[in-house]
């Protein structure tokens, strides 16, 4: 479980500082965006989707629109405002990040895919909290509430994604839970095109590099789906 | 939330392999209320510095039937001894067993496999001049690596412990004077005491310290009042220890710093006052 939020530099500070030293590792980049209107995620879209070093753009939809107080991620209609708005700031294939704290996280995908995302990434984390253990009733997590990734948001992730890749054409990164290769290789049957591994990373740095070797998928993912992508 | 990086330029680090590695437990024994786990890290580095820490987990038997613990925990190692050319360094750690990750490791057993990353984060900075080592509790840890580098020159270690069957980690050390909270061992006082007497003894030195919150603030605000320079090893909870999750950082008059990479020893200049470390 974590309440970290989404600590960084901003928009300036990275395109100035990180994006030069990212640009010399040996993989396409993919650069993920949030924002609180439709206006900052547009702006945030253009200004990275403009940058050669960029290879993909993904689109992160789970927190709320402070315009209308719905969490972007949670309602298709929301969503496909927000992508249409994005789409049109960005020539970068777009990933759309879906958030599983959706009551039809396939309704979403499919209102993502019509107003124009060139693939899905899912899931981000499980809206969860904790009680202080030390009995004073109060929020263990520094944010009050915080998301749960990890081994035990595998099976709900699987299903989110059998339901995603079924409902929509667009080709779907899976994620949540996987830490070993067996994992990856469940959600490539349940109809992802890619995987891609976390939490599981924070105890192994070479995680995902294992994973992908063991299946024999040692080319760089985000490769694979940007050749999708453009398909 | 301003996150800052790099504060630090005249940083002591060994830089870890990429990734973690298998290495097998020589030995674990008790030492009074702690245990000492020694594990042959044939594929790291021979020389970490004092202060610097590693990220640890059981081979088997970790994910116990809640499924905690999954990530790995963060140790400082309180020895580390070259196994020899290109072979790694025997590093033993001094646990506490406050939960089911230091719990797991506390009863690893010789031949047991262990999972590593490391050395990560930043040390102590080599003293030069007189220095004063202050331990408080586990926080003893990475003071014994230190006094023992500096033990030619023969560095005090004040150690402060919650009671005898605590105390007994004073054993490690050649050279240490102990106090406990409630007087069994040593001088019936805190550490931070022995420390001001030290302090009003003569002010020309480099405090080098590790413990609880309250202890570090202590020994903060007694350096800051007389001016004397002070690296302090923090704590905070720690999900991967190489920077990619943001969860350990710690407000300083440079922004919020990650302590697993720009710390965990910190000087104590740059922290704000009572921002709960
Ligand atoms: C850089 C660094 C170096 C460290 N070096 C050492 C070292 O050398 N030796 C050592 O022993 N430790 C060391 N630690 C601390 C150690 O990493 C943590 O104590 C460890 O992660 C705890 O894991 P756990 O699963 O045993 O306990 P967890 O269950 O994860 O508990 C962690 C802490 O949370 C609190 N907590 C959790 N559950 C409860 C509860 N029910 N009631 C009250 N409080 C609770 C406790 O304060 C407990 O200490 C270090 C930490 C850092 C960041
Ligand atoms: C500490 C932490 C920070 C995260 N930050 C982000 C983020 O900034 N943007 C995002 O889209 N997802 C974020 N996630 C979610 C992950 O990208 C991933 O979707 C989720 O954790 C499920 O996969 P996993 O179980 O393999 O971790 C974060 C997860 C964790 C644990
Ligand atoms: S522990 Fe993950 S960033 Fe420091």
């Amino acid at each position: 479980m974590n309440s970290i939020g989404l600590p960084n530099k901003g928009l300036e500070r990275f395109i100035d500082d990180d994006l030069p030293r990212l640009a010399g590792l040996p993989v396409p980049l993919v650069v993920s965006v949030m924002g609180f209107t439709r206006d900052e995620l547009a702006l945030l879209a253009a200004r990275v989707g403009e940058r050669d070093e960029v290879a993909l753009v993904e689109l992160n939809i789970s927190c709320p629109n402070v315009e209308t107080g719905l969490v972007m991620g949670a309602d298709p209609t929301e969503a496909a405002r927000a992508v249409e708005r994005v789409r049109a700031a960005c020539a970068k294939p777009l990933i759309v990040k879906l958030t599983p704290n959706a009551s039809d996280p396939a309704a979403v995908a499919v209102a993502a895919e019509q107003a124009g995302a060139d693939a899905l990434a899912l899931v981000n984390t499980l809206r969860g909290t904790a009680i202080d253990p030390r009995g004073t009733g109060g929020a263990w997590l520094g944010g009050g509430a915080g998301g749960l990734s990890g081994p035990a948001v595998r099976s709900v992730a699987l299903a989110q994604v059998q339901a995603v890749a079924a409902a929509s054409r667009l080709p779907v990164i899976g994620m949540g839970g996987i830490s070993e290769p067996a994992h990856a290789l469940d959600f490539l049957a349940a109809g992802a095109r890619c995987v891609a591994v976390g939490t599981a990373s924070f105890r192994d740095p070479a995680a995902a590099a294992r994973i992908a070797e063991a299946i024999g998928a040692a080319r760089p993912a985000g490769e694979r789906i940007e050749a999708a992508a453009t398909r | 939330m301003n996150v800052s990086e790099g504060a630090r330029v005249d940083e002591e680090r060994t830089l870890a392999p990429f990734g973690r590695r298998l290495a097998r437990v020589a030995r674990s024994e008790s030492v009074g209320a702690y245990r000492v786990v020694t594990v042959e890290d044939t594929r790291g580095p021979a020389d970490p510095r004092p202060g610097q820490f590693y990220m640890l987990a059981a081979e088997r038997g970790w994910g116990g039937d809640d499924g905690r613990p999954y990530l790995p925990r963060a140790l400082s190692f309180c020895r580390a001894a070259p196994l020899g050319r290109d072979r790694g360094a025997s590093l033993s750690f001094l646990l506490d067993e406050v939960g089911p990750g230091t719990r797991r490791l506390a009863a690893l057993e010789a031949d047991e496999g262990v999972w590593l990353t490391g050395p990560l984060g930043v040390g102590f900075r080599r003293p030069s001049g007189r220095a004063l080592l202050v331990g408080g509790g586990i926080g003893v840890a990475p003071i014994l690596c230190l006094h023992d580098e500096l033990h030619v020159g023969g560095a005090r270690a004040l150690l402060g412990f919650r009671s005898a069957e605590h105390a007994q980690a004073a054993r490690l050390f050649s050279y240490a004077t102990v106090a406990t909270d409630d007087g069994s061992v040593g001088r019936h006082a805190l550490v931070t005491e022995l420390l001001r007497e030290q302090l009003d003894d003569d002010a020309s030195a480099t405090v080098y310290a590790c413990g609880p919150p309250v202890m570090l603030e202590a020994v903060r605000a007694l350096c800051g009042e007389r001016r004397v320079p002070a690296q302090l090893a923090l704590e905070s909870g720690m999900a991967c220890g190489f920077g990619a999750c943001f969860g350990c950082v710690v407000a300083t008059r440079h922004g919020y710093l990650r302590l697993c990479v720009d710390g965990p020893v910190l000087d104590a200049a740059i922290l704000e006052v009572g921002a709960g470390h």
